[in-house]
C-alpha cells in the first residue's frame, strides 16, 4: 500500500448510515432492500437496533440453490441465513487492517460500529469502497503514479 | 482449550482451595523437606507444609516430612542447596524481597545442577514504597539465574505445574521456580482438581530413583571450588548441554500430564489465535482474565486472541513467533516496569522472537508494551478490552509504552464491560479486618460450591492494614469456569458488617438495581433499622429498588457460641444462613428449607466432624436461626405503608 493508504482509516472511506434489515424480516424483504438500494449486503439488527449479524447477496443466492432452503423459502427469516456475529471495525481502524481482515476472512464488507458502542452499526466499508479509492487516486504517490496494492 | 477425547485416567479430586493449598497438597506428597523463611504472600504454603510436618506426615514414599526455618531467605536457599546436594527432594516458599535476597545462592544451585523446586507467590518489590501484593518484579529479578520458571494462571495450574516442574527438574538436573500471583492466586479460593496420589507416584516417582546424592562418601567429589581463566568459562558454557535438553523434556512432560489428567497445559498456551489480528500476551492471572475478554470480543466480531506464556524460562521463542507472526498487532501486558531498559522483560523476549521472522522477510506485527497490575493494582477486563482497542488502531511507526489502571499521560482508559460467565452471581462484602470475614467467605464459597455443584471464586481484598480497618471480600458463583481475576464492578448482593460501613465507603457501588443489601444490626424493628441508614443512602436504595435485609448476627453468635472466643467465627457462620436465604441457588436447585438445612448439616459434619457433633449442631443452629430470622426490612415497611416506600419507587 502507498504511504497515504497506510495512514488512512476506515472513517475516510466508509459509507455512513447503512441500510439495515431486521432479523425477523422475510428473505423477500431483504432481497427487495438490496435491489432497491443497489447494494450487496446488509447489517442485521434486532428490534432494539443492536447489531446481530450480516446478510449478503451470496447468502441469498446460496439459499436459493439449496433445495431444502428453497422449499422452505416463505417460512425463512433473515436471522436463519445471516452470518453471526458480524465482523466489525470502528471508524478509527487503520485501512490496511480492514483490508487484511476482508482478505483473510474472505468477506466483501465490514460493518463499522461506533467507537463508544460496538452494538450500533454506523456504516459499511466494502471492497468496492477501497477499489474506488485506489481508482480515484487516494493511493497515488507524489509523481502521480498509481501504486499497486502489495500488502 | 483443548479437549481430550478419551476419559483421562486421573481426572483429579474435586476441591475448593486457594493456590497455596493447591501446591502444598502436591509438595507434602512429593518433597522430603522444606527449607523456608516464609514471607507474605507465600506464608500460607509454608504454614500448610509445617502443619503436615507437625502432624508427623510422610511423603508418598514413606519419608517423614522435614522443615527447617533458618534466619533469612539467603540461608533458607543455602539450606535447600545443602539438602539437595545430599540427595533430598527439597522445596522452598518465598516471594518479593525474600526471593531477591536469595539471588546469590540461586546461581550456585543452578550451577551445581541441583533439581530443587521453589514456589513463589509473585510480589512487587519495594521501590518508592513497600508493597506486599502481586507483581512480577521478583520473578524478573531472578529470571536469569539459570533456573526454569513456570507461571500459573490460576490455582489449578499451580497444582499441575508443581508436579510437572519436579519431574522436569529431576530429568534435566535444573532447578525450577513455580510462580503464582501473590494473593490473586495464593489467597483466592477456586474449584481445583487436585492430583491423585497414584498420579503423583507414577508421574514424578520416588526421589531415591531420580536424585543423585552428591555427598556420598563412597564417591567423593569436590564442589563449590574456585576456578580461574583456565576452567571457569569452560564450565559455564559446558552447562548449555543441560539447558538445551530442557525445552524438549518440558514439552514432553506437559503433553504426558495433559494425556493423563485431561487438563491441557503447554509451555505457551494460545487461545483463539489461529486467525487473530490482535493478540494479547501475558503471564499469570492477567493471561486468565484475557481468555474471557477474548470470548467477549469474538462474540462481537473482533478477531482477537491471547497467549499465556507458561514457561518464561526456558523461553519458548520459536513457538511464540509462530503464533504471533501473522497478527496485525500484539500487546504484551506485564506486571512490572523497567523504564531504563529498551522494553519490559517479556516484551524484550517477544520482540526478539519476532526478529528472526523479520530477517526472513516476513511481515511482523507491531508490538505494544503495557504495564499493568503493579502491586495488585486492579486489572479489570475493561482494561484489557481497552488495550485490544488501542492495538486495533495502531499505525506503523514507533510505539510509546502504555499503562492501565491509573491516571497518567501514558494510561489507556478502561472500557466498562462485564465478562463474568452468563448467569454468574456475585457478592461483595464489607467488613472490618479481624472480624473473620475471610473465613466466612471461605465457608460460604465452599458450601455454595459443594451444595449446589457450582464453580466458585472467593477473593479477599487484603491490605497491609490488618486489624480494625475496613476490608472488602468478593465471591462469584457460576456454572462455568471463572477466568476473571479482578475486583468486581457488578455484584448482586452486598452484606455489610454495620450501618457505619456507609460512612467509610460506598457499599451500594456496583450493586445491581433490584439487588440485595444485608446489614448486621443490633436493632430488631424494621423501621428503626431503616431510619438508622443515612438519608442519602435510603434515597438511593428506593430509587434503585434495592432490597434491604437485616439481622443481629452478633446477638445470634452470642446466644449460640459455646465459648466467648468463638463468637466472631459464629457471627460469620450466621452469614451463611443469610446467604442461603437471599441467594437464588437453593430455589434453583429445588431445595426446600428442610432439605437445604439437612444438606448443610452433611457439609458441616465434614468441616467440623473432627471437633465433634456438638460443634456441628451449634453451627447448624446458628445457620438455621439466621435463615429463619432474617428481617426483610424493605418488605416489612412496604407492608406497613411507610410513606417513603409507597411512592413511585415501588
Amino acid at each position: 500500500m502507498s504511504t497515504q493508504t497506510i495512514h488512512a482509516i476506515v472513517g475516510d472511506l466508509m459509507a455512513f448510515e447503512p441500510v439495515v434489515v431486521q432479523a425477523n424480516a422475510t428473505l423477500d424483504e431483504a432481497a427487495s432492500l438490496l435491489d432497491l438500494h443497489g447494494i450487496s449486503g446488509l447489517p442485521v439488527v434486532d428490534r432494539s437496533g443492536t447489531l446481530v449479524g450480516v446478510l449478503s447477496q451470496t447468502d441469498l443466492l446460496r439459499a436459493r440453490s439449496t433445495e431444502y432452503l428453497w422449499t422452505n423459502w416463505p417460512g425463512l427469516a433473515v436471522r436463519h441465513l445471516m452470518t453471526s456475529p458480524a465482523i466489525t471495525v470502528t471508524r478509527s481502524t487503520p485501512l490496511p487492517l480492514a483490508a487484511r481482515t476482508m482478505e483473510r476472512r474472505h468477506i466483501h464488507r465490514l460493518v463499522v460500529v461506533s467507537d463508544d458502542d460496538e452494538t450500533v452499526p454506523i456504516g459499511i466499508l466494502s471492497v468496492t469502497d477501497i477499489v474506488h479509492a485506489i481508482a480515484m487516486g487516494v493511493g497515488r504517490d507524489r509523481d502521480g503514479r498509481a501504486e499497486a496494492e502489495d500488502d | 482449550m483443548q479437549t481430550v477425547p478419551q476419559p483421562s485416567r486421573y481426572p483429579g479430586l474435586h476441591a475448593i482451595v486457594d493456590g497455596s493449598e493447591a501446591i502444598a497438597h502436591v509438595e507434602t506428597r512429593l518433597s522430603e523437606i522444606a527449607c523456608v523463611y516464609p514471607i507474605t504472600p507465600s506464608t500460607t504454603m509454608a504454614a500448610i507444609f509445617q502443619a503436615a510436618v507437625a502432624e508427623g506426615q510422610s511423603n508418598l514414599w514413606g519419608t517423614p516430612l522435614g522443615f527447617i526455618e533458618p534466619e533469612s531467605e539467603h540461608s533458607s536457599a543455602s539450606a535447600a542447596e545443602g539438602a539437595a546436594l545430599a540427595g533430598s527432594r527439597v522445596t522452598n516458599f518465598t516471594a518479593g524481597q525474600g526471593l531477591v535476597l536469595m539471588k546469590e545462592v540461586l546461581y550456585v544451585i543452578a550451577g551445581k545442577r541441583l533439581p530443587v523446586v521453589f514456589h513463589v507467590g509473585a510480589r512487587a518489590l519495594t521501590s518508592q514504597s513497600l508493597n506486599i501484593h502481586a507483581g512480577h518484579d521478583d520473578l524478573m529479578a531472578v529470571a536469569d539465574t539459570g533456573w526454569g520458571m513456570l507461571l500459573a494462571r490460576n490455582a489449578q495450574e499451580a497444582a499441575d505445574l508443581t508436579a510437572i516442574a519436579r519431574r522436569v527438574a529431576e530429568a534435566s538436573e535444573t532447578p525450577f521456580f513455580v510462580a503464582q500471583d501473590g494473593f490473586l492466586t495464593t489467597h483466592t479460593l477456586e474449584n481445583v482438581r487436585l492430583p491423585e496420589d497414584e498420579l503423583l507416584r507414577e508421574f514424578v516417582g520416588d526421589p531415591r530413583l531420580h536424585i543423585r546424592n552428591l555427598f556420598d562418601p563412597a564417591e567423593a567429589l569436590m564442589t563449590g571450588t574456585v576456578q580461574n581463566q583456565d576452567s571457569y568459562m569452560k564450565g559455564r558454557i559446558g552447562q548449555r548441554a543441560y539447558t538445551e535438553r530442557i525445552p524438549g523434556l518440558l514439552a514432553g512432560a506437559m503433553m504426558e500430564w495433559t494425556a493423563l489428567t485431561g487438563r491441557a497445559i503447554a509451555p505457551v498456551q494460545p487461545y483463539r489465535c489461529e486467525d487473530a489480528e490482535t493478540i494479547l500476551v501475558a503471564m499469570g492471572t492477567i493471561a486468565d482474565t484475557a481468555i474471557s475478554v477474548v470470548d467477549h470480543l469474538r462474540a462481537r466480531g473482533r478477531a482477537a486472541g491471547c497467549v499465556a506464556v507458561t514457561s518464561f524460562r526456558p523461553f519458548p521463542a520459536a513457538e511464540l513467533a509462530e503464533i504471533l507472526g501473522r497478527a496485525w498487532a500484539v500487546a504484551v501486558v506485564e506486571r512490572t516496569d523497567e523504564p531504563t531498559a529498551a522494553h519490559n522483560p517479556l516484551t524484550r523476549e517477544v520482540r526478539s522472537a519476532l526478529y528472526d521472522n523479520a530477517i526472513d522477510g516476513h511481515a511482523v506485527p507491531r508490538v505494544l508494551s503495557v504495564s499493568a497490575g503493579l502491586g495488585s493494582r486492579d486489572v479489570a477486563a475493561g482494561d484489557l478490552v481497552a488495550i485490544f482497542d488501542e492495538i486495533t488502531r495502531l499505525h506503523p511507526g514507533p510505539l510509546s509504552h502504555r499503562v492501565v489502571g491509573i491516571r497518567h499521560p501514558l494510561a489507556i482508559e478502561r472500557v466498562p464491560v462485564d465478562v463474568r460467565p452468563l448467569g454468574a452471581w456475585s457478592l461483595r462484602g464489607h467488613s472490618i479486618g479481624g472480624f473473620g470475614s475471610v473465613t466466612t467467605n471461605k465457608l460460604v464459597a465452599t458450601l455454595a460450591g459443594e451444595l449446589f455443584d457450582k464453580v466458585v471464586q472467593a477473593y479477599p481484598r487484603y491490605g497491609s492494614e490488618k486489624k480494625g480497618l475496613p476490608t472488602t471480600y468478593y465471591l462469584t458463583i457460576a456454572d462455568e469456569p471463572i477466568r476473571l481475576h479482578a475486583e468486581l464492578d457488578t455484584v448482586d448482593f452486598v452484606p455489610v458488617h454495620a450501618v457505619s460501613a456507609f460512612g467509610t465507603g460506598d457499599p451500594l457501588a456496583g450493586l445491581v438495581d433490584g439487588g440485595t443489601l444485608f446489614i448486621q444490626s443490633p436493632l430488631t424493628d424494621p423501621e428503626a433499622i431503616w431510619m438508622s441508614i443515612p438519608a442519602a443512602t435510603r434515597a438511593e436504595i428506593l430509587a434503585r429498588r434495592i432490597r434491604v435485609t437485616a439481622l443481629d448476627t452478633a446477638g445470634l453468635a452470642r446466644a449460640h457460641a459455646p465459648r466467648q472466643d468463638l463468637e466472631v467465627r459464629m457471627q460469620g457462620v450466621a452469614l451463611v444462613g443469610v446467604f442461603l436465604r437471599v441467594s437464588p441457588f437453593a430455589e434453583r436447585a429445588g431445595l426446600a428449607r428442610n432439605e437445604l438445612l439437612e444438606a448443610v448439616r452433611e457439609r458441616l459434619a465434614r468441616f467440623y466432624g473432627k471437633r465433634g457433633g456438638a460443634v456441628v449442631e451449634a453451627n447448624l443452629a446458628v445457620i438455621t436461626a439466621a435463615y429463619d430470622g432474617l428481617l426483610d426490612v424493605t418488605g416489612a415497611l412496604e407492608a406497613t405503608s411507610v410513606p417513603e416506600l409507597t411512592g413511585a419507587a415501588r
